[in-house]
């Protein structure tokens, strides 16, 4: 019974695949511009390995330093380097952001965050 | 019995903290749908260390009406800004944003409101409904059958997954591989340590996830030059659809719900393909053809009923069998398993406080998202504004708070962010990572089943074939890595051929 019913959906899962296939090959114009958007972006490389580099110096300084040092620094850090949003939205943001973090993991839930120099 | 369980989990889902979870759990869905850079399955990655402190059945319940709430978000940006804010509202722009060209976003928003409902509700239902009676089925299941499962569901999902069926299933395989890492769950022999006393426990699979999902989508965000700002008008129309167009709706998103819910039943399809899926049977229905397109109602409300039905389509699987039938739902498995409960049969029943509680949160989640897009649309509109660059720091900043706070452990931050770049190369060589998590879920199942059917086998690998129930999964199994092969694409082409005559003619 549940081989019979498996069977079926079998069936019916080579035929979703087929219609997605046929979809590909049918493009209606509109979504043609999607799937091309999506694709053929350029990609700035110097600014996402740097960003990547910078994820790697986060983390390996988060246990000597302290997450609630550290992410307000890396947080303003990467704003800076990514020209991101105003100097205001900046502090703000770093600072509110930490707050919240700190509120919701170690008041809140009361979880062992690694505190480094604040220790 | 399975009727007092109903009831315990609806006595449960009616307390404070179970609805206040909820609501809070949809109401981020729905501002995360609405941003274009964020995806449902990452912000469930994120959100899930923060369950960890409440109880299973709180904690799983918000997770499950965050990704409810972000189906219907998705369709925000797709109406109003033509991107979709999740891979499944795609469909959504085609009917969507003309609407909104005529000056009409606000029906387009309302009309995707009520047709999310639906689809929620009827999908809720029929988790309400086959959920009890699969898992009864599946309380039947020894290890042979359950090996049998495990393999089925590895490779229809890296069949299935978008791009090559090769690369589908190599990705499960390196999920598969990355499970063995750690102690053999019956002999206790270290395995694949390197000496390491990190490895000793294993790859924890949350801490992989939270990586694969979330690195990558940062750096996608951030690797553009310039976002070019979209501008992104206010509507004033009224949202509810009247009455006249409610019926043309009815009938539409009643077939699109069950193309969604047998959408995400089958592991590796989900929002994606069932919003076209149900978007082209809708068109192939319906009396104006013409109007598709251009906005019409029918092809909108089809798209969006269709993802969210497959919601509860896709718990199904993930409840009653232990195979996640998308990457939300193995995230939702994980958070099951961190509080000890092992998905798979023994959930409708040992655990079935948590479970039904799940189900009925579904239900009631519906519920919350019809009242918060009614309310907060018009506020998540400003969501969507949020500059990508803004945001990619913040995702990170809680990856790596989300992955310390699991095992309290710096070497799970390191290996998430290993996994993250990882996940950033699968991306981009067009890998599914989604095979990869469910083979590192289905590992250990997989691992500890094998081991106790050879035991029952007296070592033979016959006795696979010789149990009806496992040898007919593993056939469907076999069949779904042939169609790759060479002799099955012929026949699909000639297939694909007919079907596509039938489509001119």
């Amino acid at each position: 019974m549940i081989s019979l019913q498996l069977c079926m959906i079998q069936v019916y899962v080579s035929e979703t695949k087929i219609a997605k296939a046929n979809r590909i090959q049918n493009k209606e114009p509109g979504e043609e511009k999607d799937d091309s958007e999506e694709k053929f972006e350029p990609i700035n490389y110097r600014q996402a390995i740097i960003f990547t580099i910078m994820i790697a110096a986060y983390i390996f300084l988060l246990e000597p330093i302290g997450y609630f040092i550290i992410t307000p620094i890396y947080i303003v850090s990467t704003y800076i380097f990514l020209n991101a949003t105003k100097v205001r939205n900046i502090v703000f943001i770093s600072i509110g952001f930490t707050a919240f973090v700190y509120f919701l993991f170690v008041v809140f839930l009361k979880l062992p965050i690694p505190m480094g120099l604040l220790q | 019995m399975i009727f007092e369980n109903l009831l315990l989990g609806l006595k449960n889902v009616m307390s404070i903290s179970s609805l206040l979870s909820v609501i809070i759990g949809t109401a981020l869905g729905l501002f995360v749908g609405a941003m274009p850079g964020l995806s449902a399955t990452m912000a469930i990655a994120l959100l899930l260390p923060i369950t960890f402190g409440m109880n299973p059945a709180t904690g799983i319940s918000m997770l499950a009406s965050l990704y409810m709430g972000a189906m219907y978000g998705g369709s925000i940006a797709a109406i109003l800004i033509k991107t979709p804010g999740t891979p499944a509202a795609a469909a959504t722009v085609m009917d969507g944003y003309p609407l909104m060209q005529q000056g009409k976003a606000g029906k387009a928003l309302g009309v995707s409101l009520v047709a999310s409902l639906i689809g929620g509700v009827l999908s809720s239902i029929a988790l309400l409904t086959i959920a009890p009676a699969l898992g009864n089925l599946a309380l039947q299941f020894g290890p042979v059958e359950l090996f049998a499962v495990a393999v089925l569901g590895i490779t229809i999902i890296g069949s299935l997954s978008q791009g090559s069926t090769l690369l589908g299933l190599l990705s499960g395989a390196i999920g598969l591989l990355l499970a063995l890492v750690g102690m053999d769950p019956i002999t206790g022999t270290p395995r694949f340590t390197f000496g390491s006393i990190y490895l000793f426990s294993g790859v924890p699979y949350t801490v992989a996830l939270i990586g694969l999902f979330s690195i990558p989508q940062a750096i996608k965000l951030i690797q553009r030059d310039e976002e070019e700002k979209k501008t992104i008008s206010k509507f004033t129309d009224r949202m509810l659809p009247t009455l006249q167009e409610l019926k043309l709706m009815i009938p539409n998103t009643i077939r699109s719900s069950i193309i969604g819910i047998v959408t995400g039943i089958i592991p590796g399809t989900g929002g994606d393909t069932a919003c076209w899926f149900a978007y082209n049977e809708a068109k192939r229905f319906s009396k104006d053809k013409d109007k598709f397109g251009k906005g019409s109602i029918e092809g909108l409300s089809a798209a969006e009923s269709a993802n969210n039905a497959v919601v509860g389509g896709a718990l199904i699987p993930t409840l009653t069998l232990g195979i996640p039938g998308s990457s939300a739902t193995a995230i939702i498995m994980g958070g099951l398993m961190v509080h000890g409960i092992m998905s798979g049969p023994t959930l409708m029943t040992e655990y079935a406080d948590v479970t039904y509680t799940l189900i009925w949160a579904l239900m009631i989640s519906n519920i919350a998202m019809f009242a918060l897009g009614l309310l907060f649309t018009r506020l998540a509109i400003n969501v969507t504004k949020i500059s990508d660059k803004v945001l990619a720091p913040i995702i990170i900043v809680l990856c790596v708070i989300g992955s310390f706070a699991i095992n309290n452990s710096i070497f799970d931050v390191y290996l998430m962010f290993a996994f993250g770049i990882l996940g950033y190369f699968m991306n981009k060589i067009n890998m599914p990572t989604a095979p990869m998590v469910v083979g590192m879920i289905l590992g250990q199942m997989l691992d500890t089943s094998l081991h106790q059917s050879l035991l029952i086998g007296q070592d033979s690998w016959a006795v696979f074939i010789k149990n009806p129930i496992s040898a007919a999964l593993l056939f469907i199994a076999l069949v779904s890595i042939l169609q790759s092969t060479p002799l099955f694409s012929i026949i699909k082409r000639k297939i694909k051929s007919k079907k596509s005559d039938e489509a001119l003619g």
